[in-house]
């Protein structure tokens, strides 16, 4: 395969805002991507779920523009509209037809520095509630969710930066004020805490133009610090056991791994790649076909700024004991400890990986605002102040040998160290698990 | 621009709202006469658009082979190419007791070949960089995969092995019939699937309400017999179109396809169809279905009526005005759900139109303790938008937002050759046409408010089938108290 590369500028206006323009005419259309680098790792005490909340508050208009921007970007036929919240930062963004650029700059650039003239009580408690019916839909009343917040809850101790899940906790959400509302954007919602990135089909002169008339005119702030604190690791087996409404059980272990980017990153990436998310891999042909005790698995690296964490779940197929997945998940595991797996194993693993970066790369911008283009150069950028990373990413892939497969999984995955959560079936709740 | 000149412009306070009328790196220089309280009064100014180019999707290239397989090729720059393997016979094609057959034969067709075993299948093609997929849908179904430009050639072959020599092994079928068994029964806890799968269950029938992916008890009793039949029926060259889409030309790829499909042929003629029968639109009257979930903090909201077929005129007026109703973010309904009622994370509708027949559908789910009067404020809104003299007839600024969310949604998809395939599939199993995509633009551009007015007047609340899943003791009563009697689903709505 040949390497990919995202050619790119990376410039920064005299407020600290940070730019990053991506050219490319094929299509007559612009990605704009806004990184605020502030997250649930930025939180108060006592204010988990805050950094999402606020993200929800961002649409509600801003002093220039008004409360009517969504109809806007609807009416020019903007794509891909939304903001989401992880761990170490919040993106907005929207793809909008190429003589729209200055609109999309127009409305972010107001909402960077003026979103608190239209931000009130009223729309805080709206906000706050719709907030609550997303935790109710996507945790609650999601099969396995209750369990995920568990999961979470467990891997990192209260008042580490990553503790719980980002969507927070009822109470906190009950909790937040205005003021906290205020403060939070005085803090964290300025230019230079903030990346832009454009991708797609722009005059880089005009681009620039308009990036500096519309967001070079914002003040700076106060530099935020961003939260370090060192990441404790599990020293024991934490096991818990959740009774949902669900019929099928699920066996989910969740492991830290260090920090995004870092010595171990990309040979866990091709480590989970060779346990699942294709059918020639080790967890799907042991547990799936060979000895058909799930009915799914699943093997994830999420890479963060303070910690990683790695998954790896099986949901138990009709009928089957969640013991017997439990062993068979870690013979897996201990036998990909032990011995490393063969060379076709892990260049398939690094195949699919690249390839799907190779896919991925079409998109001006992901889903998530850190995917395609965009999200990618900002993604390199966050972790790395390098938005040009991905040439470098693909070699760390490529590089990763069968021993250093095995050696991570012998290194982060072991069963000394991880939390395990059972969803136990509320329905066949008698038996022991 | 410097937070210390902005500070400059604030302590002066002379900035007065001027025109903006070009764009400019800086805020126009204020005349220091001038006096206006706000020095960024200049921002209220919305920008002025620039150059546009249209966004215009392909016409695909178009060819049949001597056996009758159609190949469609659409040129895309990316490093990597889409393939699917389209059949027109889906799962409205399938007779009664036999939900699930289409996506099951699919699925099996990826596990083995004549050739290749179930691993080293799946080696071959992941060793080309991603995993063979397969699903069905009412009118369609098919097998595809993804492989750089420069591996299109073997990804072609395998593509051909798969379509036209499965092993259909009856131990795998054993195991992979297990595997979307549980996949059901995953399916099933999620309340909004389940809601929604339900809800058509009784919009449509027993028959041709089945859910794609089939029901339990007629998975149970497919047979390997049942799906080497419908493969036989469904695979076959005059039955299925190759989408191709990526780096290439019809030109470049022609002699590789002629290689690999040019020697499929189908047994016999086309054989006649005998899809499930449709059953008569259930009279609800007012009715309230509920699968108990006792303890859910949310209900989940189906609520249907049957619509137009895909082929009747008017298809893309109809989209138009379930848009504004509820497919846009702005929506009305999400609007009055979440935005003003905080009642839901998201509440939408949608039309659903394929060969056989249509429907309207509302969906959302809800906090339980206000799941009455969420489905009071969805059909109210409803309501509203059939009937103008309750107050918010269609205006011609909604319909055009919604015209251009839907021209520019299907030019978004050129982003990515996936997409652009999955556009493709239905030129094909719905028989388009083959410009149907470059013919969009000018469909939509002569739809006013009047046309999505008159398609609004299709909507029946008071034929709605609703269907939910929720905590039936806490939200029944206030159901009834609103006129609606209250029925418990039976069992056969969640099979």
């Amino acid at each position: 395969m040949k390497p990919l590369e995202i050619p790119f500028e990376k410039l920064t206006l005299d407020n600290g805002l940070t730019v990053i323009l991506h050219r490319d005419p094929t299509l007559p259309l612009v990605a704009v991507n806004l990184w605020y680098h502030v997250g649930p790792a930025n939180e108060p005490p006592g204010r988990s779920g805050f950094a999402h909340l606020f993200e929800h508050l961002m649409f509600e208009g801003s002093r220039y523009v008004g409360r009517e921007f969504d109809k806007m970007l609807e009416s020019v036929g903007a794509t891909n509209v939304n903001g989401t919240t992880n761990w170490d930062r919040t993106n907005y963004f929207e793809t909008v037809p190429r003589e729209q650029l200055g609109l999309a700059l127009w409305i972010e650039s107001d909402r960077m520095g003026f979103l608190l003239d239209v931000v009130n009580q009223e729309r805080l408690d709206v906000q706050r509630d719709v907030v609550k019916n997303e935790r109710r839909q996507s945790y609650e009343n999601a099969p396995y969710g209750p369990s995920s917040l568990a999961l979470l809850d467990a891997m990192f101790p209260a008042g580490h930066p990553y503790h719980g899940a980002v969507i927070g906790s009822m109470a906190d959400l009950s909790a937040a004020t205005l003021d906290d509302v205020k403060n939070f954007f005085r803090a964290y919602y300025a230019p230079n805490n903030a990346t832009l990135a454009l991708a797609g089909d722009f005059d880089p002169a005009e681009a620039k133009m308009l990036v500096e008339r519309y967001f070079g005119t914002l003040g700076g702030k106060k530099g935020p610090s961003a939260p370090r604190k060192p990441t404790p690791p599990l020293t024991k087996p934490i096991r818990l056991v959740i009774d949902e409404p669900v019929e099928l059980a699920r066996v989910a272990h969740g492991y830290i791994a260090p920090p995004a980017y870092g010595a171990d990153d990309a040979a866990l990436e091709v480590a989970t790649a060779v346990l699942a998310g294709g059918r020639a891999t080790r967890l799907y042909r042991k547990l799936v076909v060979e000895e058909k005790l799930a009915a799914d698995v699943d093997a994830s690296l999420d890479s963060n700024a303070l910690a990683s964490m790695v998954s790896v779940d099986a949901t138990v197929a009709s009928g089957k004991a969640i013991d017997a997945v439990e062993a068979a998940v870690d013979r897996v595991l201990d036998d990909l400890a032990a011995k490393a797996p063969t060379a076709a194993e892990v260049e398939r693993a690094k195949r699919r990986i690249l390839f799907a970066l190779a896919s991925d790369i079409e998109l001006l911008n992901g889903r998530g605002g850190e995917s395609g283009r965009a999200g990618m150069l900002q993604r390199f950028n966050h972790y790395l102040g390098d938005p040009g990373y991905l040439p470098k990413w693909y070699a760390a892939i490529a590089a990763v040998t069968p021993e250093d497969v095995r050696r991570v999984v012998a290194t982060h995955l072991g069963k000394q160290a991880r939390v395990t959560v059972i969803t136990r079936p509320r329905a066949a709740q008698t038996g022991a698990p | 621009m410097t937070k210390s000149f902005l500070s400059f412009l604030a302590l002066l306070a002379f900035a007065c709202g001027s025109e903006v009328k070009v764009y400019q790196g800086k805020p126009p220089a204020q005349p220091v006469a001038a006096r206006s309280a706000d020095p960024d009064a200049w921002r209220a100014e919305r920008p002025p658009q620039g150059t546009s180019a249209e966004v215009r999707f392909p016409k695909p290239e178009l060819t049949k082979l001597d056996n009758g397989l159609s190949v469609y090729v659409v040129n895309r720059p990316a490093a990597a190419a889409t393939l699917r393997l389209v059949t027109k016979s889906g799962a409205s094609s399938l007779p009664a007791g036999k939900s699930g057959l289409a996506a099951l034969t699919a699925r099996l067709m990826i596990e083995s070949t004549k050739k290749h075993d179930s691993l080293a299948l799946a080696e071959a093609a992941e060793s080309l960089g991603s995993p063979l997929v397969a699903d069905a849908a009412r009118d369609d179904a098919f097998v595809g995969l993804s492989a750089l430009t420069e591996d299109v050639d073997r990804a072609l072959e395998l593509l051909a092995e798969v379509a036209t020599v499965p092993a259909f092994a009856p131990k795998e079928f054993e195991r992979v019939r297990g595997e979307w068994l549980d996949g059901i029964v995953s399916e099933r806890q999620m309340p909004d699937r389940l809601a929604s799968l339900a809800g058509l269950r009784v919009l449509l029938g027993a028959a041709q309400g089945q859910p794609v992916g089939g029901s339990v008890s007629d998975v149970k009793g497919l047979t390997v017999a049942d799906l080497k039949a419908f493969h036989a029926r469904a695979f076959r060259p005059d039955n299925a179109a190759l989408i191709v889409v990526g780096d290439l030309t019809l030109e470049r790829v022609y002699t590789t396809v002629v290689r690999h499909f040019g020697g499929w042929r189908a047994a016999g003629r086309p054989r006649a169809e005998t899809p499930a029968a449709p059953t008569p639109p259930p009279a609800t009257g007012r009715t309230v279905m509920i699968v108990d979930r006792p303890g859910a903090v949310q209900t989940a909201l189906f609520a249907g009526q049957r619509f137009p077929a895909r082929s009747a005129p008017g298809f893309e007026a109809r989209e138009v005005m379930a848009s504004i109703v509820g497919g846009l973010f702005t929506s009305r309904i999400n609007t009055n759900l979440r935005e003003k009622h905080a009642y839901t994370y998201g509440a939408g509708a949608r039309a659903v139109a394929t060969r056989g027949w249509g429907a309207f559908v509302v969906s959302t789910s809800v906090r339980t303790d206000v799941t009455a009067k969420a489905l009071r404020e969805a059909v109210k809104e409803l309501e509203r938008a059939r009937d103008p003299a309750l107050g918010a007839p269609i205006t011609a600024e909604e319909t055009s937002r919604a015209k251009a969310d839907l021209l520019h949604a299907l030019g978004a998809r050129l982003e990515h050759t996936s997409r652009v395939a999955a556009a493709i599939t239905p030129l094909f199993s719905l028989d388009l046409g083959v410009d149907y995509h470059t013919r969009y633009p000018s469909l939509l551009d002569v739809i006013g408010p009047g046309d999505v007015a008159s398609s609004a007047l299709l909507i029946t609340p008071d034929e709605l089938v609703v269907v939910l899943v929720g905590d039936r003791k806490q939200i029944a009563p206030e159901l009834e108290q609103l006129g609606y009697t209250v029925a418990l689903a039976p069992e056969a709505l969640t099979d």
